[in-house]
């Protein structure tokens, strides 16, 4: 789906939490083993492919630019947000057996147990998924693929990677991306049945519009006011997946340790530059 | 302590009735139960004050950069974005820096002002983080689409002097003119924002990672000298993106 990072976030709201900032896909290690090298890679730049990222980036910017975001913009004019919703809530119904699939292979077999029933629920009486009435009723989960069940199985994320249309990756997601490929269900059908196959075809094209237009003005306001916005998407892209895989239960240890915030109001109100070791290598 | 073992148990027993709107684990004592009314305060404040208020965009910056430096550990969050660059910088250069990234900050976000849409704030959650600092775990009810959850790293107000009142301490410190606390109630605890998460990304984390891919090929003098070109940028945009119009950036 383009650049765009899978859930790109641009706070939106009172403006203060619009400070932050947006998001995307994948990095992150689970459990200690991986912590501390996750961490140290947070902290450099582990990017080795820089200028090619840089350039296909560039490139999906520039698809972006003449392809995605003018027919988003056409999507979102035409078509009036309580339908768009509805579009989401049926494109993300398509993705729940996946989603149940890898919950039960994260280890969590009461969540994949929710989205098995979600997908009963929201497709017979949410009318074929396009109302998420069970999340309505508060039976929701996280979202999982494949990219996160290699980084709860241990798998390294290895280096940072941009792909041509696919956007942020990295071996790890870009592998996940391939085998949520084959095994999703649309797919699998239209490979059974290749005279549906425009169906599968209209279902991606539908995913990235739908992804784009989920945080439309946000991705175009983060271009817009970014230093370097390749930058910040790569950090946002890692951070996000880091809360992915961990569906957010490693807060304390990715962001609070790494920042040093206590060393550093120390530092501050002693006026003095203490030479703390490696704070901030 | 008595006061706040009193408070405690006074928490526990409103928790018990059921009467408690914020669930907040007050384990911390003094400040951590006051931490989730703090940021719905300031989130109040933000909506009332400033997103749906009837005012000019001029007026609309000038009381943000207010609030921000209120609310915010402004110089703590310029010193941590710059992370390993703030050290090796001389102090002159550290006060450029602070003085053009609180610029940037103010015209990146006010403008943000302008697309309050009704979201609402709700706190649903308060931990402890690192020493004295709290963790407000809060969801954003949008008016479409999924509620986003956003958490908010606080530290208290004067540094290490939580709950000092004042914030004496500062006085005593070379910041001549650090702001102080957001007074939520009275003479309660103050404190300060230091970081928000959004959906896991840290504001900090992002920017410092993107400032710092700029200082490792530019220097820190051309960091700032990118900022001060975005803060002349959003100068003449000025309000940023209007509705569905889209903006090519710099090209």
């Amino acid at each position: 789906m383009a650049y765009a990072p899978r859930r790109i976030m641009l706070g939106v709201v009172t403006g203060a939490l619009l400070l932050a900032g947006c998001a995307g896909g994948p990095s992150g290690g689970q459990g200690p083993a991986t912590d501390n090298a996750e961490a140290t890679r947070d902290q450099g730049v582990d990017d080795p492919l820089e200028p090619v990222n840089r350039t296909i980036f560039g490139f999906n910017q520039a698809v972006d630019k003449v392809a995605i975001r003018p027919v988003t913009m056409g999507y979102r004019a035409v078509v009036p947000s309580t339908l768009r919703d509805r579009v989401h809530d049926f494109l993300t119904n398509l993705t729940e057996p996946l989603t149940a699939l890898h919950s039960l292979l994260q280890g969590r077999p009461g969540d994949a147990g929710k989205s098995v029933m979600r997908f009963a629920f929201n497709t017979t009486l949410g009318m074929g998924g396009l109302v998420d009435i069970a999340g309505k009723g508060g039976v929701t989960v996280p979202r999982e693929d494949a990219g996160q069940t290699f980084a709860v199985w241990g798998m390294p994320s290895g280096p940072y990677l941009v792909l041509p249309l696919l956007g942020p990756s990295n071996p790890r997601d870009a592998a996940g991306t391939a085998v949520d490929w084959f095994l999703d269900p649309v797919n699998a059908w239209a490979r059974a049945h290749p005279e549906d196959e425009p169906l599968a075809n209209g279902r991606t094209v539908a995913r990235v519009i739908d992804a784009r237009s989920q945080r439309f003005k946000e991705i175009n306001e983060l271009e817009r006011t970014s230093l370097d916005f390749y930058a910040a998407v790569r950090s946002m892209y890692r951070q996000h997946r880091r809360e992915a895989i961990t569906n957010g239960k490693d807060d304390q240890t990715s962001s609070g340790t790494r920042l040093d915030i206590d060393a550093a109001m120390d530092q501050d109100t002693s006026g003095e530059e203490s030479a703390t070791g490696g704070q901030d290598q | 302590m008595m006061k706040s073992l009193s408070r405690m148990v006074a928490a526990a027993g409103l928790l018990a009735l059921g009467l408690a709107a914020v669930p907040a684990s007050a384990s911390g004592g003094l400040n951590k139960e006051r931490a989730g009314q703090f940021v719905d305060k300031l989130a109040q404040r933000a909506i009332s004050e400033i997103a749906t208020a009837d005012i000019s965009q001029q007026e609309r910056i000038e009381r943000f950069r207010t609030l921000l430096r209120q609310g915010f550990n402004v110089p703590l969050i310029s010193r941590l974005v710059l992370g390993r660059y703030w050290r090796r910088a001389d102090e002159s250069t550290r006060d450029r820096f602070a003085d053009v990234f609180e610029k940037f900050t103010v015209y990146r976000y006010a403008g943000l002002f302008d697309k309050y849409k009704g979201q609402e704030l709700s706190v649903v959650g308060v931990s402890e983080d690192g020493r004295n600092g709290a963790m407000v775990t809060s969801r954003v009810k949008q008016p479409q689409g999924e509620a986003v959850r956003v958490r908010w790293r606080l530290r208290p107000a004067s540094g290490d002097a939580a709950g000092s009142g004042d914030g004496d301490a500062e006085a005593a410190g070379q910041e001549t003119d650090r702001p102080k606390g957001l007074t939520v109630e009275g003479d309660g605890p103050r404190w300060k924002v230091v970081d928000i998460v959004v959906e896991g990304v840290s504001m900090i984390v992002t920017q410092r990672d993107e400032f710092g891919s700029i200082a490792r090929r530019q220097g820190v003098d051309g960091l700032i000298k990118a900022l001060k070109n975005k803060v002349a940028q959003f100068r003449q945009d000025g309000p940023p993106d209007p509705p569905e119009v889209v903006k090519q950036g710099e090209g």
